[in-house]
C-alpha cells in the first residue's frame, strides 16, 4: 500500500517538477500548468491512436513540440505580465488555462479517451509485491526526469544560472545572467516537465480536455509542501502527498481526495508557508 | 564596550522616547544586526551612519515592525513594542521612509498623504491635514498629480510627507537625501531641522551624506557589519580611528 | 416587451452586480477569487433548500444564506490572506469543486444531483413573480445596490485604505492600515452581496443542480465583466456586464459551452496583454493625466 503510494508520488512530482521551476525563476504561478500536461496526453493519445506509437515513445516528439510551445507563450504572453500587478498574472495564466481547455474541448470533444498499451494491465512481482508496469515506469521516469534536471540545475552553467535566479533576480541580473533569455528557457522547460509527465500518464489515466483541473491541485500541493522553487523538495513532497491520498482513499473515501488536497493545502500554508526545502520567496509569500 | 555617557541637551526626561536593547537579526548564517543598543529621546535626530550592507535597513525595518527581531527588546513610549506588527508600529506613533521609494502608484499625492492622516482623523479633518503636511514639505503644486510620475525627488518628499500624516513621535529617515542636488539637500536638511524643533519629533536617519549628518544629528551611533561599534556627538565620531577604519577598509 | 429580451436585461442586472460583488474583493482588496460561483451556489442552496424541503419563506433563506456564505468565506480565506495572491487564488479555485461534491453527496438535503426545483407559486413572499418585468427590476435594484455600496466603499476611508494596500502593502502598513482586517470586511461585504445574488439566481431560474451552480463558466463569467469594464471601480462591472451579457446572450445561441468558454479565455488573455484597466480604468487615468 505505501508502495503504490509512493509510486503514485513519483508521478506528483513529475507533475510539480516543472511547476515549482516556473515559479523559482520567473515567481509566476502557471495556472494553465495542467493545461500543458493535457496538451501532451492528447498528444500521446492521437499518436497511438493515429500512429500505433507507444506513449513513452511519442514522448520524444511531443516534448520537444510543447516545449517550444511554451517559449513561444513566454515571448508572447508570460514576458509581458512579468512586472504587472500580481493580477493581471494570476488572470493571464487563468485565462491561458481556460483558453487551453476550452480548445480541447471544442475540437476534440469531451470525451474521456484512454490508451491501451501491451503492459497497461501487466504488473510486477517485486519483492513479494504487486506493483503495476504503468506506476512502476511512471515512478523510475519520475526519478530520472528529476535527477537530470537537479544535475542540470547544479553542475551546468545554465543551470546555476537558474539556480541564482531563483534565490535572488535582481542580483544574478546584475551579476550579467540573461535573465531574458533564461525566463523563456525557464517556462519552456516547465512546461517540458509537464509534457513529460503527460506522456507518461497517458498509459494510466483517462485523457480528456479538463484532466488538468484534477491534476493542477494536487500539484500546487506538492510543490507548496515541498517549498516553491525547490526541484529535491517536489520529489520528496511528492512522494509523501502520494503516500498520504494512497491512505487517505483506502481508510476514508475515494471521493474526498481532492478536498483532502485543499486541506493539505491550507494546513501547510498555516504551518510552514515555505514548505520543506523554500529558499525562495518566503517574503513572497509573506512570513519575514 | 565601554559607552560615553552621551548628553543630549533634548533629553531631560529619565525614560527615553527610545529604547533599543541588544537586538539580533539573522538571515540563515549571517547575523545583520548584532545586539544594536541605542536611545532616542523625544525631540533628538540620531544619525545612523555605516557602510553599505551594515544592517541599517534592517534595524529600520525592525523598528518600523516589517521584520521580526530574533532576540532583543524595542521600547517606544513606555510600552514594550517587540515584534510589534507594522501598522500598529504606525498607530503607537512610530513613521517611516522606504529607502527604495514606495509611491501609492494609482493614487494622487494629496491621496498618498491622506491614506497616513486618515489614522488618527475623520476624513474631513484627515483631509485639511494632508493638505497642510504636503504645504509644509513643499508639494502643493504637485497635489493632484499621480504619485507614479512623479520625479525622484518629489517621490521622496512623498515619502516624507506619508510618513508625517501618520503624526508620529518619531520618523525613521532612510536614505531620503540620495539622488538629490545640492540646493533640494539644503531644502531638505532645513525641513528636518525644523520638524524636530516646532513638532518635537524625534529622528533616526540613515544616510550617507556627512555633510548632512553632522549638521542635523545631535548624536551619531555606527554600524559595521551588524555591530554598534561607536556611538558620540558628531564630531567626536568621525574621529574615531574605528569609525574611519571601518569606512576605509569597505568598499563604500 | 418580449420575454427573451426581457430575460437579457434581468441576467444583465444580475451579472452587473455579481460581478461587482466579486470586484470588491478582487477590484479592491487584491483578492482574486476564481472561485466565486462557490459562494453564490451556497446562497442559492441555502434559499432553495429552505424553501423547497421545508417550505421556509425564501427571505429567511436570504439571511441563512448570507450568514452562511460570509462565515465560510472568512473561514476559507482568512489563513490564506497572508499568501502571495496567486496561492490564495489556488485555493478559491478548488472551493467550487469541493462544493460540488458535497453538494452531490449531501442528497438528503441537496437532492444530490437530480437538483433542486422550486414550485413556482408566485407572490412576494416566496420573491417569485408571473412577469419578468418584476424581476427586472429587483435586478436593477440589486444592481444599484452593489453598486452605492462600492461608490461608498470608493469614496471612503475603506476603499483608500484598500488601494493603498493593493498598490503597496508595506508603504500601506508603515501609516497604520491593518490589511488583514480590511480583506476580512472586504471578503465579508463581498460574500454577502454575492450570497444575496445566489438568493436572486434561485427564485428566478427556479432550478438548481450542482454542475450549473458551481459551475467554473460562472466564476470566469464574473471576472471576465469587471476586468472589461474596469476593474476596481464602480462603475466597471455594469458597464462589463452591459456590454458582454447580450453578446453572450446572442453567442450562445450559436455555440455551445465549450467554444464560448474557448472565447473567454482569449478575451480574458487580450483584455490582460492589452488594456488591464479596463474600460472605466482607462477612461480614468487618460482622465486625471
Amino acid at each position: 500500500m505505501i508502495v503504490s503510494g509512493l509510486l503514485i508520488g513519483g508521478v506528483y512530482a513529475l507533475l510539480s517538477i516543472g511547476l515549482t521551476l516556473i515559479f523559482g525563476v520567473l515567481r509566476i504561478v502557471n495556472f494553465a500548468q495542467g493545461e500543458f500536461i493535457m496538451l501532451a496526453m492528447f498528444g500521446a493519445f492521437w499518436a497511438n491512436v493515429l500512429l500505433g506509437i507507444d506513449p513513452y515513445l511519442s514522448a520524444l516528439v511531443v516534448v520537444p513540440v510543447i516545449f517550444f510551445i511554451g517559449m513561444l507563450v513566454e515571448r508572447f504572453v508570460i514576458q509581458r505580465i512579468l512586472f504587472a500587478a500580481h493580477s493581471m498574472q494570476i488572470f493571464a495564466t487563468f485565462g491561458l488555462s481556460v483558453l487551453m481547455q476550452n480548445l480541447a474541448l471544442t475540437f476534440w470533444g469531451p470525451d474521456y479517451r484512454s490508451v491501451t498499451t501491451a503492459y497497461t494491465s501487466k504488473s510486477y512481482s517485486v519483492a513479494g509485491l504487486s506493483l503495476s508496469a504503468t506506476s512502476l515506469f511512471a515512478f523510475i521516469a519520475a526519478i530520472v526526469m528529476a535527477t537530470g534536471l537537479i544535475g542540470f540545475l547544479h553542475f551546468t552553467r545554465g543551470g546555476r544560472a537558474l539556480r541564482a535566479m531563483v534565490q535572488n533576480r535582481y542580483a544574478a541580473s546584475l551579476m550579467g545572467v540573461d535573465t531574458k533569455r533564461l525566463n523563456r528557457l525557464a517556462f519552456g522547460c516547465g512546461v517540458a516537465c509537464a509534457a513529460v509527465s503527460g506522456c507518461i500518464l497517458t498509459p494510466m489515466y483517462y485523457t480528456f480536455p479538463t484532466v488538468g483541473v484534477d491534476l493542477i491541485i494536487t500539484a500546487f500541493v506538492v510543490v507548496v509542501l515541498g517549498g516553491m522553487g525547490s526541484v529535491l523538495g517536489a520529489v520528496i513532497a511528492g512522494l509523501i502527498i502520494g503516500v498520504a491520498q494512497t491512505l487517505t482513499g483506502f481508510y476514508l473515501s475515494v471521493e474526498f481526495k481532492d478536498v483532502i488536497s485543499l486541506l493539505l493545502f491550507i494546513v501547510i500554508l498555516l504551518i510552514r508557508p515555505q514548505g520543506l526545502f523554500g529558499r525562495v520567496g518566503s517574503e513572497d509569500i509573506g512570513m519575514k | 564596550m565601554t559607552e560615553h555617557a552621551v548628553y543630549s541637551p533634548l533629553n531631560n526626561t529619565l525614560t527615553p522616547l527610545m529604547g533599543i536593547d541588544n537586538l539580533v537579526r539573522r538571515f540563515g548564517g549571517l547575523v545583520a544586526v548584532n545586539q544594536v543598543s541605542f536611545d532616542v529621546g523625544v525631540g533628538e535626530i540620531v544619525g545612523l551612519i555605516g557602510p553599505n550592507g551594515a544592517g541599517k535597513t534592517t534595524l529600520f525595518n525592525i523598528i518600523s515592525g516589517h521584520l521580526k527581531a530574533d532576540s532583543g527588546t524595542l521600547r517606544f513610549n513606555g510600552t514594550d513594542i517587540t515584534n510589534m506588527h507594522a501598522s500598529k508600529c504606525a498607530r503607537m506613533g512610530i513613521g517611516r521612509t522606504f529607502q527604495i521609494v514606495k509611491p501609492l502608484a494609482t493614487l494622487t499625492v494629496y491621496e498618498n498623504v491622506t491614506v497616513g492622516a486618515l489614522l488618527n482623523n475623520n476624513t474631513k479633518i484627515a483631509r485639511d491635514k494632508a493638505a497642510q503636511i504636503i504645504e509644509r514639505v513643499g508639494m502643493s503644486d504637485l497635489m493632484d498629480k499621480l504619485s507614479g510620475s512623479l520625479t525622484l525627488e518629489s517621490r521622496k518628499r512623498l515619502e516624507l510627507a506619508r510618513a508625517l500624516s501618520i503624526e508620529p513621535k518619531i520618523v525613521l529617515l532612510d536614505e531620503i537625501l540620495a539622488g538629490l542636488n545640492a540646493s533640494e539637500i539644503e531644502e531638505s536638511i532645513h525641513l528636518i531641522r525644523s520638524l524636530a524643533v516646532t513638532d518635537n519629533l524625534a529622528v533616526i536617519l540613515i544616510e550617507h551624506n556627512l555633510h548632512a549628518i553632522m549638521s542635523l544629528a545631535h548624536k551619531i551611533v555606527v554600524l559595521d557589519y551588524g555591530v554598534k561599534i561607536a556611538q558620540n556627538v558628531p564630531d567626536l565620531v568621525v574621529r574615531d580611528p574605528k569609525v574611519v577604519a571601518a569606512y576605509l577598509g569597505s568598499d563604500d | 416587451m418580449n420575454d427573451y429580451y426581457l430575460n437579457i436585461i434581468v441576467m444583465t442586472f444580475l451579472w452587473a452586480a455579481l460581478s461587482g460583488a466579486w470586484n470588491l474583493m478582487a477590484g479592491y482588496g487584491g483578492l482574486i477569487s476564481l472561485g466565486h460561483s462557490a459562494l453564490l451556489g451556497i446562497g442559492a442552496y441555502s434559499t432553495a433548500v429552505l424553501y423547497a424541503t421545508f417550505g421556509i419563506s425564501p427571505w429567511i433563506g436570504l439571511l441563512v444564506g448570507i450568514f452562511l456564505t460570509t462565515a465560510i468565506a472568512v473561514l476559507i480565506s482568512w489563513p490564506c490572506f497572508r499568501l502571495r495572491g496567486a496561492f490564495f487564488s489556488l485555493a478559491t479555485l478548488v472551493f467550487p469543486i469541493a462544493m460540488e461534491i458535497l453538494a452531490n453527496n449531501w442528497t438528503s438535503v441537496t437532492r444530490g444531483s437530480s437538483g433542486i426545483a422550486l414550485p413556482f407559486k408566485p407572490s412576494f413572499g416566496n420573491f417569485i413573480f408571473e412577469s419578468r418585468l418584476s424581476y427586472a427590476v429587483a435586478a436593477f435594484l440589486l444592481m444599484m445596490l452593489v453598486f452605492t455600496i462600492t461608490k461608498m466603499i470608493h469614496r471612503g476611508k475603506l476603499g483608500l485604505y484598500l488601494i493603498a494596500m493593493r498598490d503597496d502593502q508595506d508603504a500601506a502598513e508603515s501609516m497604520g492600515v491593518e490589511s488583514t482586517r480590511i480583506k476580512l470586511i472586504i471578503t465579508m461585504i463581498s460574500a454577502a452581496l454575492t450570497a444575496v445574488g445566489g438568493f436572486f439566481y434561485a427564485q428566478y431560474i427556479l432550478f438548481l443542480d450542482p454542475p450549473s451552480v458551481f459551475s467554473i463558466n460562472i466564476s470566469v463569467q464574473i471576472a471576465l465583466f469587471s476586468l472589461i469594464g474596469g476593474l476596481g471601480t464602480p462603475l466597471g462591472p455594469i458597464v462589463g456586464s452591459l456590454l458582454m451579457t447580450p453578446l453572450d446572450g446572442a453567442l450562445s445561441a450559436f455555440i455551445g459551452g465549450g467554444p464560448r468558454l474557448m472565447i473567454y479565455g482569449a478575451v480574458l488573455l487580450v483584455v490582460v496583454l492589452a488594456a488591464p484597466q479596463g474600460i472605466v480604468g482607462t477612461y480614468d487615468s487618460w482622465r486625471k493625466k
